[in-house]
């Protein structure tokens, strides 16, 4: 959650310009989080989707094809460890990048966990806003 | 008294006029009315979550929004 605030802070409240596009998928990884606990008052910016769910079915999907998707600006290297999904996690792509049946293309970076990765976020996204 | 009134009136149709003016040309296009998306908006706060439709839709916003620079992330409430 202070991953969430931090982007709604540094990321997207200092570029209200860039046409970026954020979905933030939302689901339990602790024994007390539950949708009712949703932080509706964090990245409230129009260029976010928000989802919730439940089966991870996202998280457990990057986890499993992570490996795979070679970041071209760096990846984390480090996986959350003992867990069933990816989360506390960001990915970053770029504009021409596609999802074609097997995965998506175009991976910039990705990061866990959101705090300590943000500065490869920060000068990714930086990067990815301001290429054409 | 009558002659007031309809200077009164006038004088109110100049102003409503020039507002009007005022509000398209600065204020729509601040909000992008004029084709140019100077600063994306902050939304109210959302009540509720949908839920996600599995990967699939992921992907399909994924592809809705090529040629933007597109985040993803996967986090926890609490």
């Amino acid at each position: 959650m202070a991953g969430a605030r931090w982007a709604q802070n540094e990321l997207l409240a200092k570029h209200p310009k860039a046409d970026v596009r954020m979905f933030a998928i939302w689901f339990r990884m602790y024994p007390g989080d539950a949708e009712s606990k949703w932080p509706s008052e964090l990245l409230t910016d129009s260029r976010v989707e928000h989802r919730w769910d439940e089966p991870k079915a996202a998280g457990r999907w990057f986890l499993t094809n992570l490996s795979s998707l070679k970041p071209s600006r760096g990846g984390d290297g480090r996986f959350p460890q003992r867990t069933d999904a990816l989360w506390d996690s960001y990915l970053l792509f770029g504009r021409n990048a596609t999802w074609t049946d097997a995965a998506p293309s175009g991976l910039l970076s990705w990061g866990y966990t959101i705090l300590r990765t943000k500065a490869q976020l920060q000068s990714d996204f930086e990067f990815a806003i301001a290429s054409r | 008294m009558t002659r007031v009134r309809w200077v009164l009136g006038a004088v109110a149709i100049v102003v409503g006029t020039a507002e009007a003016v005022l509000y398209t040309n600065v204020v729509g296009r601040r909000l992008g009315g004029a084709g140019v998306v100077e600063a994306y908006p902050i939304a109210p706060a959302a009540s509720s979550l949908s839920q996600l439709r599995g990967v699939d839709e992921l992907k399909s916003w994924f592809n809705a929004y090529k040629g933007h620079p597109r985040l993803i992330f996967l986090v926890s409430p609490t």
